[in-house]
């Protein structure tokens, strides 16, 4: 008796200290987690207004807690606050929607679908919103079908499913009387012809002719894209890399050259020479020098001599770029140098063999030419005074600056004609006075 | 004798009476959460005290029933590593959505990376080194890569993502997505997703099946961008428009169908060809199952994006850092609230 009771104590002692062990504290831990603690979380996240990470606190609480009353309370208080809310900014929104005022409305859905992520109609008034402007609506009538609408706006019955599948809707479901759809675009407009490979082999042909290289290696790379080692493509391709490689050489730009050169196939013929030329003239620093000595004296503000040098090098290598952009600006800015120093016949030569359209070239260009013709028309008068004074050959010299200063004086070359006439008239008359008197 | 026993039993009861009612009564207390000592599945979120073996991720597969989402329990309990002996508190489902703040909202950028090559020929090409230098970018800033799964439920207003959620995606069927980008990617623990046309699979010089799944297989969502590749808003010639129709549902649907049966998965992703879609498109892409469409258009993507018009930003290879990282809106501040 007295062993059997020693046991059934012994048990009672394990059992009680058992069940109360996991009463302790572990290690470890920093802040206890407690009902106390999400409440308190709770409530300061609604007074930051962030609502529903409150109710989550709140829950929270309420798991650890599940008896306290005063929990619950307050869940059902916010549920309902945030439900409030929610429907208040929703018809806000709705309200400026309707008004136009697209910038309310969606701030407003935004609102609500913080606060009431299930409010699909927000959701979808969102992501509708960018093609309101351009799309075609139509509302849902009594007896109307997908196929009814179909034909209206298609004259085809058969797009009926498209419509519907295009506004979320299963099309062998009934269909609303009420319900604003969005009509897709069928127009045959929206649907570009797109080019077979004959088109644009023919495309390629003629741009190869015609030296326009850039075309030829757009469309036989789309051909390429579509049928890998297209022959014909990759022919015209490799022609075309080839010659503009060969024209960059002649222009002297080895770099671009090569860039080019090294995309047509190893076995092309020529290939290999032209490379090997692009490589020389990158190794020879003869145009870079050049280049660098003409950019200095335009640096340097010494017009005359930029001029010089690239002139020599677009005879060297027409059309290279960076001689061609030095040579108009050097003519350029020494046209307004020249004018700035009232040298205007100077400054319209130089000006005169740039690209009008180059910066304002042609403003400068009325300039010295305004300026000239004044000065001009001051000979010319010079020239009349001295005429009416029978001073002839003082007049022809003044007439002749004029000529020389304005080449297409109305009158000035007549007037010299005129006056040179006079003039031998009265040398002759002179001639035979002479002899008269002797 | 009898009323020995019979006081003994009285005592006993007694005795159990008190012990047991004190118990409970500490079970019942409101400082107490465990059950077991460890672990309770509450109705909205579960109550963990961290055992030594856990990790953040085998906590999101008990309690989550996905580890992508241990992201979820770091940010909420405010921890990176879980010590052991710590309790967390696991929330089943976000408390908001679309990362909806009362200062803005969430937006997510979708980076797409057309060709990338050891040595780029023409501008738009991105160099290897590029790549990788943009990769250990994102990472080492705290960026975290998802898939298309989880932007689909970020658009939606199912589910959440972290904070700074990026897509990085591919639509080129040539092998250097498998045996460049992937292996950079993997090495980094980051994911990413392609669009492939189905019949240029297998070709020279292309990705194979075998590729695809392996990628499938890590975590990758395939994409379907048509059979042939073509653009889809471009009729060949003397097409009627009842043929031009036919031709863009095989496009659609035949595609999707050669997904499926590969990678024994859904196919609900669509980027459209060169970018070209019309409405007939995405009606067309609804109807055979998809769910999302994607354009040529940059930008990052708020919540509310059209699902059959989110913006795919094509990086460039002429691209600095300074542009890359103008590329990686994350966050739209806004009035709201």
């Amino acid at each position: 008796m007295k062993f059997k009771s020693a046991i059934f104590v012994s048990l009672l002692l394990a059992a009680f200290l058992n069940c109360c062990a996991s009463t302790s504290q572990t290690p470890g831990q920093t802040v206890a987690l407690s009902p106390q603690l999400y409440q308190k979380k709770a409530q300061d996240l609604e007074k930051k207004g962030e609502l529903n990470d409150a109710l989550l606190a709140w829950r929270i609480a309420e798991q650890m807690d599940p008896d306290s009353k005063t929990i619950k309370n307050n869940i059902k208080k916010l549920k309902n606050t945030i439900a409030k809310t929610a429907k208040i900014h929703f018809r806000k929104a709705i309200g400026a929607y309707k008004k136009g005022n697209d910038a309310l409305a969606q701030q407003q859905f935004l609102i609500t679908l913080r606060l009431d992520p299930k409010n699909s109609s927000a959701k979808r008034y969102l992501k509708n919103q960018q093609q309101d402007k351009e799309k075609t609506f139509y509302r849902v009538k009594k007896g109307d079908s997908f196929s009814k609408i179909a034909h209206k706006f298609y004259k085809d019955q058969t797009k009926a499913h498209i419509i519907a599948y295009f506004n979320d809707i299963d099309p062998d479901k009934p269909l609303m009387i009420g319900k604003l759809l969005i009509i897709p675009m069928l127009e045959s407009e929206h649907i570009i012809p797109r080019m077979d490979i004959e088109t644009r082999l023919d495309s390629a042909q003629t741009g190869l002719e015609q030296k326009q290289y850039d075309t030829v290696v757009g469309q036989t790379g789309r051909i390429q894209a579509q049928i890998r080692n297209h022959q014909k493509a990759e022919k015209l391709a490799n022609q075309a890399l080839y010659e503009s490689g060969l024209k960059l050489i002649q222009s002297g730009q080895p770099f671009a050259a090569l860039k080019k050169l090294n995309q047509v196939s190893p076995k092309y013929k020529g290939l290999d020479s032209a490379i090997k030329k692009a490589k020389n003239l990158l190794k020879n620093k003869d145009l870079y020098n050049e280049l660098q000595t003409a950019k200095r004296h335009f640096d340097q503000k010494n017009y005359p001599n930029a001029i010089l040098i690239t002139d020599k090098i677009l005879i060297k290598y027409p059309g290279n770029p960076t001689a061609q952009s030095l040579f108009t600006a050097a003519h350029y800015a020494l046209g307004k140098q020249m004018l700035d120093q009232h040298k205007d016949a100077e400054a319209f030569k130089a000006l005169s063999v740039i690209n009008p359209d180059y910066q304002d070239t042609s403003h400068l260009l009325a300039q010295a030419r305004g300026r000239l013709n004044a000065r001009a028309e001051t000979h010319y008068r010079n020239g009349v005074k001295f005429f009416l004074n029978e001073n002839l050959v003082s007049a022809i010299e003044q007439w002749k600056k004029v000529v020389k200063l304005n080449p297409n004086h109305p009158k000035a070359a007549q007037d010299i004609e005129n006056a040179l006439r006079l003039l031998n008239k009265w040398r002759d008359l002179e001639k035979k006075n002479r002899t008269n008197h002797q | 004798m009898r009323a020995n026993t019979f006081i003994k039993t009285v005592f006993t009861l007694v005795v159990l009476a008190v012990i047991t009612s004190a118990c409970t009564g500490r079970f019942l207390s409101s400082n107490e959460i465990a059950r077991d000592g460890s672990a309770y599945k509450g109705r909205y979120a579960g109550i963990v005290t961290v055992k030594k073996k856990d990790t953040l991720a085998s906590l999101a597969q008990t309690y989550l029933k996905d580890a992508g989402k241990a992201w979820w329990i770091a940010q909420y309990n405010g921890i990176t590593d879980p010590m052991p002996g710590q309790k967390l508190v696991i929330p089943y489902k976000p408390p908001v959505y679309g990362g909806l703040q009362d200062n803005g909202y969430q937006m997510v950028p979708i980076l797409l990376y057309h060709s990338v090559a050891k040595k780029p020929r023409r501008r738009q090409v991105i160099s290897i080194q590029t790549f990788t230098d943009q990769m250990d970018y994102l990472r080492s800033n705290g960026y975290v890569t998802i898939g298309l799964d989880q932007l689909l439920a970020f658009v939606n207003l199912k589910d959440a993502i972290p904070a700074r959620s990026v897509v990085v995606c591919f639509d080129s069927e040539d092998s250097w997505v498998y045996k460049t980008a992937y292996s950079i990617l993997k090495k980094r623990g980051m994911k990413a997703s392609v669009f492939v046309s189905t019949k240029r699979i297998n070709k020279k010089g292309r990705l194979s099946w075998k590729h695809i799944m392996k990628m499938a297989a890590s975590g990758w969502n395939i994409g379907s961008k048509g059979v042939t590749g073509q653009n889809l808003t471009k009729a060949d010639k003397g097409e009627t428009a009842r043929q031009y129709i036919k031709q863009l549902e095989r496009e659609i649907k035949d595609s999707k169908k050669i997904l499926i049966q590969k990678l024994k998965k859904q196919c609900l992703y669509f980027a459209y060809p060169q970018g070209g879609f019309n409405d007939l498109i995405i009606a067309l892409l609804k109807k055979h199952g998809y769910q999302a469409g994607f354009i040529r258009s940059r930008g990052s993507n708020p919540f509310y994006v059209n699902n059959f018009k989110i913006r795919l930003t094509r990086v460039d290879g002429s691209w600095d850092k300074k542009t890359f990282r103008r590329n990686l809106k994350i966050f739209q501040s806004a009035e709201l609230k």
